[in-house]
């Protein structure tokens, strides 16, 4: 999962070192073209990881696209020399926007609404088997809090480490772990609440 | 892992999205950024990295400010005689502190674009030891800052005790909203040698600056020394006159002393008679004045302890004729 680091190399000015940074972080901030060619390779992760928190592909594609406007609005502060440092940080810009968007008043009812209702558009794609276990989960994933969804989602479905997953939500390994632990003891409670039997 | 935890894992993990993204929305969503892109300001790429190199590396950062403010403001210092007030130290350290902020930003620019690594001193305003100030007797002035962890403090403090250090509380300077404690020293040569052993054994105390510069005698020297932080610059602004007294190798030192952050703190202390071989060491706190302070919310919380180590020393004219030091011109 992990990108490439940068790559660095060392002028000399006036018998002084100065280093001149080539990696595309550093392009990006100065070229725009760099900061296009980012995008298009991060493009699908976050759009996923979107789906993957929200259940929802039109609202997915609303919260990607304010992540990226912000990217590139904010690129010139990121203070980031990698492209694993860029990857956490677009994913921490998702996570709040997500987290952002899961706040605000009846958006969870209106969610609940338009998931059906996509569903019933996509039911040749799934069988009825899946459909049950989505919305099952989705019920249960949402009645959880935001931080508890965000270590899940990172980690099951984004396939993270969890030394990876701390990396993006700002805390330690441990944190993360033990946050993930208490996250699924809860979604457990919620799935077998809401009627789940393996 | 129970059981159920298992179960729940394997759930999540079987579970299947519609999540292949909608390639008509990546592509609006391009033109969008590029949009955006040519709108919002760049930063260039070059100038970032010398700039992180000053910022985040501790000793090029102050390595740069302790050059370009003794490159700047060593010549502010041939002023009147006189005591040194505290409404002018202030009011110094105030402009003093946004022009070498100013200056750090432009000499950043100066650096990568000029094949000179530093900047140059101003013609005919600085002076540095051994040169010659026509024949007139100067005095020698060498601050060190020094930073003390105020958890160490009783390490510290069982050293000064150990040395029999006997502090004198200084004045504060009426001017300032917040007046700071703060306590002088005179160090005899055997102290001032086992301070500076001290500092240099012990991780507690921090020296952050040294800057030394030479001033006629009589009259006044501004120091202004800073060090940018990433989000913040702060700094101390020193305003010394020394005085050669007689000939018997006394100075009269008066030394005004001001810690500008956000908040302005600092002491005077006047008078002083300094022996040949002696230094001056002061104590003082800095902090932000109470911790629920809006100023310390946004700013956090501060609380440093600062020590200066001031030593002046009289430096003989040179001869004109053959650069010698001119004899029993001051003793």
């Amino acid at each position: 999962m992990m990108a490439s680091d940068s790559s660095a190399s060392l002028k000399t000015v006036g018998g002084s070192h100065v280093a001149l940074d080539t990696s595309p972080i550093a392009q990006a901030r100065c070229d725009s073209t760099a900061f296009v060619q980012l995008y298009r390779k991060y493009y699908d992760a976050i759009f996923r990881y979107c789906v993957h928190r929200l259940f929802d592909r039109h609202t997915a594609e609303d919260i990607t696209s304010d992540v990226f406007l912000k990217a590139a609005q904010s690129i010139a502060c990121f203070k980031g020399t990698n492209e694993s440092q860029f990857r956490n940080w677009l994913y921490r810009i998702a996570t709040n926007a997500v987290n952002d968007h899961l706040r605000k008043v009846n958006r969870r009812n209106d969610l609940y609404e338009r998931y059906y209702e996509q569903t019933d558009e996509q039911s040749t794609t799934y069988d009825e088997s899946a459909e049950r276990d989505l919305t099952l989960l989705r019920q249960a994933m949402f009645s959880l809090r935001p931080k508890y969804q965000t270590v899940i989602t990172l980690h099951f479905f984004e396939n993270m480490k969890l030394i990876e997953v701390a990396e993006v939500i700002g805390c330690s390994p441990g944190t993360a772990r033990s946050r993930l632990a208490r996250a699924l003891a809860k979604l457990r409670k919620r799935l077998t609440a809401a009627g789940y039997v393996p | 892992m129970s059981r159920n935890e298992k179960q729940v894992e394997d759930f999540l993990r079987r579970t299947k999205f519609d999540d292949s993204p909608n390639y008509k929305h990546r592509d609006e969503l391009e033109q969008r950024l590029v949009a955006t892109l040519a709108d919002s300001p760049r930063r260039e790429n070059s100038r970032w990295n010398l700039r992180r190199i000053v910022i985040e590396t501790k000793t090029h950062k102050r390595l740069v400010a302790a050059v370009v403010l003794i490159a700047v403001f060593v010549g502010m210092g041939q002023i009147s005689t006189g005591r040194v007030m505290f409404a002018k130290v202030t009011e110094t350290a105030k402009t003093g502190l946004a022009r070498l902020k100013e200056f750090l930003e432009k000499e950043s620019l100066r650096i990568q674009e000029s094949p000179k690594p530093l900047p140059p001193r101003p013609a005919g305003t600085t002076t540095m030891p051994g040169e010659d100030i026509q024949g007139v007797p100067t005095v020698m002035i060498v601050v060190q800052v020094f930073t003390a962890n105020i958890k160490s403090n009783k390490k510290l403090a069982g050293f000064l005790d150990t040395q029999a250090i006997q502090f004198v509380q200084a004045q504060s300077d009426p001017n300032l909203v917040y007046p700071t404690p703060s306590f002088w020293a005179k160090l005899s040569a055997e102290k001032t040698e086992a301070f500076l052993q001290y500092t240099k054994s012990h991780s507690d105390l921090r020296r952050i600056v040294s800057p030394r510069l030479l001033v006629r005698s009589g009259q006044e020297a501004f120091i202004a020394t800073g060090t940018w932080a990433s989000r913040s610059f702060e700094g101390q602004a020193i305003a010394i006159v020394p005085t050669i007294h007689g000939e018997d190798g006394r100075i009269d030192l008066n030394f005004s002393f001001i810690y500008a952050e956000v908040i302005q703190q600092g002491f005077e202390i006047r008078n002083v008679q300094m022996g040949a071989d002696e230094t001056l060491l002061v104590r003082t706190a800095v902090q932000s004045p109470k911790s629920r302070s809006l100023i310390a919310r946004i700013f956090g919380k501060r609380e440093e302890t600062l020590f200066v180590l001031l030593e002046v020393k009289i430096v003989p004219p040179k001869d004109p004729n053959n650069g010698s030091p001119v004899p029993n011109a001051t003793k």
